[in-house]
This record gives C-alpha cells, structure tokens and sequence, in this order.
C-alpha cells in the first residue's frame, strides 16, 4: 500500500513521552549529564506501529490534518520518521508539522540560552530532514510543505529553508489550506512559499473534523481559541469555538478502540468550555467530565491541557467545581492526581495590566497574585498538580516587575506544583518583539530563575512519586532522579556563573 | 489525479492579487502594510517576481508576515517569464509595484508594462 501524502514529524514529538506528557517538556531541553540517546529514551521513546509504518499514538494536529486529507479523497498517512525510507519512491507530497521545530519556542530557547546546549528537539528535527529518506524524497521532487504552531520559526530559518527545498510553510489552522495545497501540488501547480492562514479560513465546528487515528496520550479538543487576549499568545488571535460534546466523545472512542485508554481534555482553558464570557458554567463542564471518565472507565488516565487560575478561583469560590469534579468523578485508587498546565507569567500587577488584562477575569487584574495563590491553594487541596509557567523579559518588564514575581514565587511554596521559567519568545500580538536570552539576564532575573529551581526541585519527587507509580516506570524514575541529583549539584556553580555574566 | 470525493472544506483563496517587482524595499513593504490594512479582510495573494532565491524573498518581508495576525496572505516567488503570464492573465491583480532600481534590470517588455517606459 501506498500513500501520495505522507506527514510525519521528528522522534520529540512521534511519541507518547512513557504515556507522561510532562515528560514531553524535558524534550525539549539540551541533553544535560547524560548521553543524548539515553534522553530521548527518558523523553521520547518510539512509538509502537503497523507493518506500513504507521504510529498507533501520533500527534493531534498532524491528526487533524491527515483526517482533513483523507475526507477530501486524499491516499494520506502519518508515518512514522524511522519508517519514512518505505514511501521515499513513491510519496507524492510530504507533510511536516511541529510544535518546536528549531528550539525558538518557549522552553526551549530559555534552556538553551541559558545552558548554551542545542537542545534535543532541534537536533532531532535537523537529523529528520537530513535523513536518507527526506533527501531522496526531495530528489525526486516531491513537494515538502511544513506547518504546526512553530511554522513561523521558519521564517528565521530560510536558509536551511531553502537548503533543504522546503516549499510551502503554512502558518495558521491548517484543515482548508491543506487540501488547496495537496490539490495544486498533485497537478503540478505552483504552490505559494509561505501561506497565513487568516481568521476567514479557520475552519467552523462543523468544518473540523475528526480524528481517524489514535492521538497521543489520547489528546482531544474540547475548543478552540481563548477568548482572553493576552497579548504574548497566539492561541488569542484564533475564533472561539466549542467542539460539541458528541465530536469529542467520538474522539474518545477513537483513541480508545486504538488502545489508548487516557484522555487529556486540550483546551487553553478547560474550565471555560461553554463558558458565560470567562465565567466557567458547571452544567456543560460537569457533564463534559462524567461523559468522558464513562468512556475511559475507572482506569483510564486523566488530564487537563490547561486551565487558568482564575477560571479555578471562579469556579471553586462560586460552585465548588473543582471540588465536585475532583472526588466526584476524576479522583480513584488508579487516578490520584490530575495534570495541567496553568499560566503565572508575572506576579506584577503592573504588567498583568499591560500585557494581560484578561487573565486574571472576572477578577480585576489588581488582584492577579491574590488570584494565583488562591488557585493554587484549589488545587494543592484537590491533588491538582499545576506545571506553571512565567515568563521572563516580557516587553516592558522592569527590575520591580520581577521582584514581585519573586515575591509572588515565595507565596506559592506550601503548594504541591512545578514552576517552570520561559523567557519571553515573540508570538501573538508581540510578534515583533525581540527575544528575550541570556545576554539581557539582570541580577533579579537570576534570582527569580533560583527561586523557581528551588521550588521545583522541593515538590519533585513528592510528585513523582505520585505521577509515576508502577514499575513499569522503575527505569525512567531512577533516570529522572538521577538527572535530578546531578542538577543539584551542578546548579550552585552555575548560578554563580550566571551572576557573573550579569554583573560584567 | 484521482477525482477528490468529498470537498467539504472549501479553502477561501485570496481574491486581491498584488505584484512586486524585484525584492520589496522599505518603501513597499510599507505601501503593503497599508494596502493590508484596508483591503485584507479578503485576503492577499503577493507575487514577488525576481531572479532572488526565495530565502531572500521572505527575509525581506519577514516583519511585514509577522505583523500581520488576522488576514490569509499567500506568498509566491516567481521568475520574469512566469511574471509575463500573470501580468497579462491574472484575475483579481490590482496593484503592481518595483522595487528601486529594478527598472534597470528588467526586459524591455517587462520594464514598459511594470515601470511605463
């Protein structure tokens, strides 16, 4: 069997991270301590496929754009990197996607400023387009178009662009302007180098379609953009839509039937599904949960893509939700915590207000550190466990800004959560900001990076012990820890040497 | 190629078609700014004709792309031969614009119909 399209990505992102997502956020990172193989074991591991290559568990979006094809008539597949070499004599177009393709995304270009390392995605990423496979494609001529939410990075990269015969870069949601492309490419039409896909052609709910394949960890879409334009995201500029009830359930199923027995719920903020503006309902919410956790059975992993602390606050104070939703239907001896990501960015007030105002709605964003700590206090007491993330070098940003983001950091230490740093990276409506790296750190910076150290490293293994219970996880958990040991003893020294950067 | 069965989805395809002549300057990167913001909403198809690679091509309007959040911009780098055929049949083309000093460059043809000499 043949496919005229194939899409594909690198190993970082063709994987189910052990079935731990937040594993996925080391893979980014640079291989530090240990040899670059043994990382992408800890963090990317193959994925298991069929006999034509393809993966059982693939990424989301690559999902949504193969099912795209497919409806539209299109021989399509997501095939796996390793596998790509059965289709380089006869694929017609290849497809790429990627969430991170040169290490410019947050957190990557904040690890490797700070570490001065190539992080492992990129060196992933490059080894994929040099492979054996992907030239002999383009030495055939077959068409390579690129996309995802790090299409833009390619726009800083057009020398490799044109070295590697890119020719089309898509950015924006890609279910319509696929299908127009994949049609020009196969009869040979000139295809645009670089597409934005404007608001006119994101597609309508009823225009997404479903997922054929199993997504990874069983990731399904709940909505669609966010409605609180906060202006360092790019998810803000996106329309709102929810995805009805009966779509995601048939997503369930889908990952289900392929043996993917978890779910996480992607949203930017899953509290706000059929949401009143940015006030969570709990009708539409309670149901969403009790539907999905049916389908997945008492077993069945659980999670949250993200969700936003006031939407907790809100929804805690107005309708005990989290409560309910937690030990009523989430929580059980197999489901002893709930992951998410959640969004500090700053603990100033002064910035919240220039830079997201929104945020921290329905409450004034006067309150944003109030906001933040009692939402982490809902779900330290409801074995929610929050991946945080601030980001440092925001346009604007002063030296009291970032104090009181320290200050913020030290009120959050008796909550069981992971703070990650990210220094800001251009995107959304701060696209045409300048980076934020290692050369602009000040003193205060440094201070807040060791604040944030210190209290990941302090609730580590507290939550690994829950995260990662089974012996199945034996091998990756001594990894981990070891990983954890030698950032211990290293990190000191590097401090230091940061201090001295910043003070010459 | 095989006939496509289901085409639910249909891709809105810029309806304004704008020419550039040689690799945008300042100047034009400007105008195009200002033609975006009141003729967007329904989409820019931006031909840049010009022996450049293409790398060169984006570079020079890497800021106008990423300024832009909202409207479909399609962009095609295409040879002077290729610009003869979309000057003389292109649907939807309102504009064209050269670049400084690409006048002197152009076929004679070209340079009647892009620069009026």
């Amino acid at each position: 069997m043949s496919f005229d399209i194939v899409i594909t990505t690198d190993r970082t992102m063709m994987t189910n991270h052990h079935g731990k997502e937040f594993l996925g956020f080391v893979a980014t990172g640079p291989p530090i301590g240990v040899p670059e193989w043994l990382w992408l074991y800890i963090t990317a591991p193959k994925p298991k496929v069929d006999e034509l290559g393809r993966p059982v568990e693939a990424p989301y979006g690559l999902r949504k754009v193969e099912a795209a094809l497919i409806e539209a008539g299109f021989k399509a597949a997501i095939i796996d990197p390793d596998h790509l070499d059965k289709y380089a004599d006869t694929a017609k177009i290849l497809m790429i996607g990627h969430h991170d393709y040169f290490a410019y995304g947050p957190p990557s270009s904040e690890w490797w400023s700070l570490t001065g390392v190539e992080p492992v995605n990129r060196r992933s990423f490059i080894r994929l387009m040099n492979s054996p496979a992907v030239r002999k494609m383009k030495s055939r001529g077959v068409k390579l178009i690129v996309g995802g939410p790090a299409a833009w990075q390619w726009l800083y990269e057009l020398e490799l662009m044109e070295k590697w015969g890119v020719d089309t870069i898509v950015d924006g949601e890609g279910e319509k302007v696929v299908v127009d492309l994949a049609e020009k490419a196969l009869r040979g039409e000139e295809l645009p180098k670089y597409v934005y896909v404007g608001v006119d052609n994101a597609p309508s709910v009823d225009e997404i379609p479903l997922i054929k394949g199993a997504s990874v960890n069983g990731l399904v879409e709940i909505m669609r953009g966010c409605p609180r334009g906060c202006k360092f995201c790019s998810v803000t500029l996106r329309p709102l839509r929810f995805i009805p009830l009966n779509k995601i359930l048939a997503e369930v199923e889908v990952n289900i039937r392929a043996g993917v027995k978890g779910v996480i719920l992607h949203s930017e903020d899953v509290l706000l599904y059929h949401a009143d503006g940015i006030k969570p309902r709990p009708d539409p919410i309670i149901r969403l949960h009790e539907e999905v956790l049916k389908k997945t059975g008492p077993k069945g992993s659980f999670a949250w893509a993200h969700a936003s602390l006031a939407a907790i606050k809100y929804a805690e104070e107005n309708y005990k939700l989290i409560s309910k939703l937690m030990h009523e239907y989430v929580l059980n001896e197999h489901r002893r915590l709930l992951g998410v990501e959640v969004g500090i960015e700053t603990g100033s007030v002064n910035l919240a207000r220039k830079i997201m105002v929104a945020k921290s709605a329905p409450y004034p964003p006067e309150r944003w550190p109030d906001v933040v700590e009692d939402a982490f206090r809902i779900m330290h007491e409801n074995l929610i466990i929050p991946a945080a993330t601030v980001i440092l070098g925001l346009p604007e940003e002063t030296a009291e800004d970032v104090m009181k983001t320290i200050e913020l950091i030290d009120r959050l230490k008796p909550y069981r959560s992971i703070i990650v740093p990210m220094f800001f990276v251009p995107m959304g409506a701060l696209k045409k900001n300048k980076w934020f790296l290692r050369d602009h750190l000040r003193l205060e910076h440094v201070e807040a990076l060791k604040k944030m150290y210190e209290h990941t490293i302090y609730w580590a293994e507290d939550i690994m012990k829950i995260y990662m219970r089974g012996l199945q996880y034996a091998p990756v958990k001594f990894l981990l820890k070891y990983f954890m040991s030698y950032v211990k003893r290293k990190v000191n020294k590097y401090v230091s040497k940061l201090e001295e950067i910043v003070k010459k | 190629m095989e006939p496509i069965s289901h085409r639910s989805r249909v891709y809105k395809r810029p309806r304004h078609v704008v020419v550039v002549v040689g690799v945008p300057d300042e100047s034009i990167v400007k105008e195009l700014n200002t033609y975006l913001a009141s003729h967007g909403r329904e989409g820019l198809k931006l031909i840049i004709a010009t022996r450049e690679p293409s790398s060169r091509v984006l570079e020079a309007l890497r800021d106008f792309l990423l300024s832009n959040i909202a409207f479909t911009i399609e962009v095609y780098s295409v040879s002077y031969e290729r610009l003869r055929e979309i000057i003389g049949g292109e649907g939807g083309l309102v504009k064209i614009f050269a670049s400084s000093g690409v006048c002197g460059e152009l076929p004679e043809d070209l340079a009647a119909k892009v620069c009026g000499r």
